[in-house]
């Protein structure tokens, strides 16, 4: 019973389309609120790191330092000295400072690895056994073949607006009385409230968010809104409605009230208590789409015309009561792309590769090299130019999963990507330790957002503020 | 208690839910009158939390584990996982959470509780009182001398119903519902460490000899939508549809409480009369919530049934027909949505009274004692000795045994006032009643400090399920 099992992992929200994104600083994340609106304040935000463990607990200060002997060293901004903690019960440090990185060339593709690394890089070679690609943490990084589920090649527009939340800076409270709230990275919500954000949108949108509630909770969610403080109905946007049960698109055309492009059922949500969700919508091909979970639900289309119109999202909580939390938001944008961010749960069998005028082909990859695709079916084999490819996903392959220690973490960095190694230390200047994937690595710490430690791990006891939210039991036969 | 009280003493339930040891075995004993059992202090919690004590800061920290120590400056704390102590600084720590449990192993039952002028309240067992002082034997801070000037009531503590039922600790003695659904196929409820889980519609039942003035309560914890229906009195242990009773087997009448994520209803059902619905009330806890304990407490002769959620009183339905329960048995109905809990189910007697915020009234020259029964006696309480009052009244000396009385307001004019508070600290019982300490030092030998009425004061660790520093406590933090 799957269904019971929906637990959120750390940084989840990078799956699927959203970790495909460019090294560039965040442009919402600096937008200005809009003449007239209520500014946030941040009075909530918390500007220092947070150190989870899996039993509950909590704290907010600074990592110092950590190794393999030492363990981790953390000031708590109310001890004199750093604590010194083993890592067998940490679940994730969260960091307020990272930076997304600036290299000197734009990252073309994003590859994902079959142990749910996501790296953001330059391809130069493919082969029988191994790929080759540039990355910010390496110029001539090697990688074996079996190790890589796919590699998405991005549009150059594509771009991350937002990744969050790390506090209420910059958005905007609605007139409501009530408010929605930050809390350890999440925006918490207990009443009739509503926050919104300029994002700049303009493209195809693609947002993707941790979604935790109590009871019978109710969630509209604007895109392309062009009023940040309330559900404006004046200019064309889309609002997507969350409930226990259930989603519904709906268009709002400017003047001419809203229509509903559909509404699908989503019945694991009412023996739950949170969810991974994203929201597609590409405005040009007249497109909404919603993922559950890693999986498509629906897809809508929208033949109204005349496309959303504003920049921003609202986030409006309608019930006076249930908890509403969202954490893990990343919103990103690009032309072109996220149809083709699709990855299917089912066996790979073969090689597939998508291309740029939708066509796909099932075969063997050959290899690439050259700025050439070469590639054969059954009855064939052909050469293509790498401009026309979009996506190729690898054929499965076995992989030996063996138990990890607690010192084997994954890095989720800020601007997308994350990155599994087994850590050897840890300053405030470098990070480094062995991937096996790529070998030894070592980098600086401040790209890094959270830090998961325990990967075999999923349980969070409980949170502080949000114990409303966690699980208190695993609902699935007990006696399995 | 706070919000956050309940939030923290929850998440310590939680955590020793999963540390799971304690509800094995003995199943969630349960204390003689229907209390939530008494863990052994020796009992272990999962390897990551250790003793599962909770430590919170004024800027939202809390941490899991166990308190080493406090003194004027600092609290020092450990964790498995941390190489050495912790030490903080105690100007930012706001409150200290034990273990559910652990601050009620008393040797000594108490019964009665004294509060005193400023608002501190003790309990123990009350020895003997004069005129002057009066002595109270406590497990925790063995025996207690107060002088008379100090204290402002005494509420005698009811003697404890007999427990008919703790649990559950298996099948054995249910019965599994065969539940019908349109178009679903039923399901069952599966049992864990002391706990039945479902995520489907099902059914289980159980006579549990519900007395007929009882009190069964259990601990609720769901995912997604909570509905629920307990059957109370039932004489029929297999599910009954409401929609098609009259072409069940035959069963007799019985109460149905349907608990939602909103609201709670309570329906008396028999086969042949109509369904009319008692009465519904909103519980915010369910909304705002992933776990509850409810308490149901019924009373045959006065058609009485009530629910107390978390400890609140959510809704007392009176059946102006009769009281059509025909049974002694209970149902737990999954109802098909969401997936819940339940655990530390207790079927015990109950008094028929219904704990009472303090009333005080204008306090005069005189004793007010207000008796079980709802009499009051007014009179100059002169005593207390082996077991019984003696109250001068109307000119003439009355005994009352201690277990007639509810409350005892003493005069104005036998009170001083109010010492000015020092304390830095208010300490909570399990039982809710607290002390406030000027706190020097608190250790596994002792907590030690001066109580504003009652002087230097020396009081076993154990005694507290909660302690909060009083600065946090007056800026609301």
């Amino acid at each position: 019973m799957t269904v019971f099992n929906t637990r959120m992992v750390p940084g989840l929200a990078l799956g699927l389309g959203l970790a495909a994104c460019r090294l560039l600083p965040a442009e919402g994340e600096t937008a200005a609120p809009p003449a007239g609106a209520t500014k946030s304040d941040s009075s909530s935000s918390r500007l220092e790191d947070l150190l989870q463990f899996f039993d509950g607990s909590s704290m907010h200060g600074q990592l110092r330092q950590m190794n393999r002997e030492g363990g981790v060293r953390w000031q708590h901004p109310f001890a004199g000295q750093p604590l010194n903690l083993k890592p067998d019960n940490l679940a994730w440090i969260r960091f307020s400072g990272s930076q997304t990185l600036r290299t000197q060339s734009k990252p073309t593709c994003r590859f994902r690895f079959r142990n749910g690394d996501e790296v953001l890089g330059n391809l130069t070679l493919v082969d029988q056994d191994k790929i080759q690609l540039q990355t910010w943490f390496g110029d001539r990084l090697v990688a074996p073949r079996d190790t890589v589920k796919s590699i998405v090649f991005l549009s150059p527009d594509f771009a991350v607006l937002y990744e969050g939340p790390t506090s209420l800076e910059g958005w905007v409270h609605g007139r409501q009385p009530g408010r929605w709230d930050y809390r350890a990275g999440a925006l918490v919500c207990t009443n009739v409230a509503l926050v919104g954000r300029d994002l700049k949108l303009s493209r195809p949108v693609c947002m993707s968010f941790d979604l935790a509630w109590t009871s019978q909770f109710s969630l509209t969610i604007a895109l392309y809104a062009s009023v940040f403080d309330r559900l404006d109905y004046s200019a064309n946007s889309y609002h997507i409605y969350l409930a226990p049960g259930f989603v519904s698109a709906q268009r709002v055309i400017a003047g001419r009230g809203s229509a509903t492009l559909g509404q699908a059922q989503l019945p694991s949500l009412l023996s739950a208590n949170r969810a991974h969700m994203e929201i597609r919508i590409d405005k040009e091909e007249g497109s909404v789409a919603i993922w559950l979970d890693g999986a498509l639900v629906q897809r809508w289309s929208d033949d109204i015309g005349g496309s959303g119109q504003g920049t921003g999202i609202t986030l409006y909580s309608q019930m006076d009561g249930p908890v509403v939390k969202i954490s893990n938001l990343i919103i990103a944008q690009g032309t072109g792309q996220l149809e083709n961010l699709e990855e299917t749960k089912a066996p790979v069998k073969e090689d597939i590769v998508h291309f740029a005028n939708h066509d796909k082909a099932v075969g063997t990859l050959h290899g690439i090299r050259e700025g050439q695709l070469w590639f054969a079916v059954p009855q064939a084999q052909f050469q293509v130019p790498l401009p026309r490819v979009t996506q190729i996903v690898f054929r499965d392959a076995a992989i030996q999963e063996a138990p990890r220690g607690p010192w084997e973490v994954r890095a989720y960095l800020a601007g997308g990507g994350a990155l599994s190694f087994l850590l050897d230390k840890w300053d405030e200047t470098s990070v480094s330790g062995t991937s096996a994937v790529f070998g030894r690595l070592a980098f600086s710490p401040r790209s890094i957002r959270q830090l998961q430690f325990n990967l075999d791990r999923r349980e969070i006891l409980t949170g502080p503020g949000d114990d409303a939210m966690e699980d208190l039991f695993d609902m699935k036969d007990p006696n399995e | 208690m706070s919000d956050r009280t309940n939030r923290v003493q929850a998440m310590l339930l939680a955590t020793a839910l999963a540390g799971g040891s304690w509800l094995t075995g003995q199943a969630a004993g349960v204390a003689a009158g229907g209390s939530l059992a008494n863990p052994p202090l020796t009992a272990g919690f999962g390897p990551t939390s250790g003793a599962a004590e909770a430590l919170a800061f004024d800027n939202g920290d809390l941490l899991y584990g166990a308190l080493l120590s406090i003194d004027t400056r600092h609290v020092r704390w450990q964790r498995l996982d941390a190489a050495q102590p912790l030490e903080f600084q105690l100007d930012h720590v706001t409150e200290v959470f034990f273990r559910p449990g652990a601050a009620s192993n008393r040797v000594v039952a108490p019964n009665c509780k004294v509060r005193l002028n400023n608002g501190d309240e003790l309990e123990g067992r009350l020895v003997a009182m004069d005129a002057d002082k009066l002595a109270l034997e406590t497990w925790y801070a063995g025996a207690l001398s107060i002088p008379r000037s100090v204290i402002q009531v005494l509420l005698p503590v009811p003697p404890k119903g007999k427990t008919v039922f703790a649990g559950p600790a298996g099948f054995e003695g249910w019965t599994m519902g065969k539940v019908k659904t349109v178009g679903e196929k039923g399901g069952e409820w599966r049992y864990k460490d002391g706990a039945f889980y479902a995520a489907e519609a099902a059914s289980v039942a159980r006579d549990v000899r519900l007395p007929d003035v009882a009190n069964l309560q259990f601990d609720v914890a769901w995912k997604g939508m909570l509905y629920l229906a307990i059957a109370l009195y039932t004489d029929y242990l297999q599910p009954v549809s409401l929609a098609n009773k009259e072409s069940e087997p035959p069963f007799g009448g019985f109460y149905s409480l349907q608990i939602n994520s909103y609201s709670v209803n309570l329906l008396p059902v028999t086969q042949k009369d109509p369904l009319r619905p008692l009465g519904q009330a909103m519980v915010s806890n369910f909304s705002r919530g992933t776990r509850a304990h409810v308490e149901i407490r019924a009373d045959k002769s006065k058609r009485l049934i009530a629910l107390l959620v978390d400890g609140v009183m959510v809704k007392q339905w009176i059946d102006p027909e009769g009281f059509v329960g025909k049974g002694t048995g209970i149902r737990l109905v999954h109802q098909g949505q969401g997936s819940v809990r339940l655990s530390n189910l207790a079927v015990s007697e109950w008094d028929g009274q219904f704990e009472e915020p303090l009333t005080l009234s204008a306090r005069g020259p005189l004793d007010q004692i207000r008796l079980r029964n709802g009499d009051k006696v007014v009179g100059d309480l002169q005593a207390f000795r082996d077991g019984k009052l003696t109250v001068m009244t109307a000119g003439a000396a009355k005994d009352m045994p201690l277990s007639q009385v509810k409350q005892i307001e003493l005069a104005a004019t036998k009170s001083a006032q109010a010492p000015r508070a020092t304390a830095n600290v208010r300490a909570f019982f399990a039982s809710g009643a607290s002390v406030t300490i000027d706190l020097e030092r608190w250790d596994q030998h002792g907590v030690v400090g001066i109580n504003p009425a009652l002087g230097p004061v020396r009081l076993a660790p154990t005694a507290f399920a909660r302690l909060v520093f009083v600065t946090h406590l007056k800026t609301g933090n």
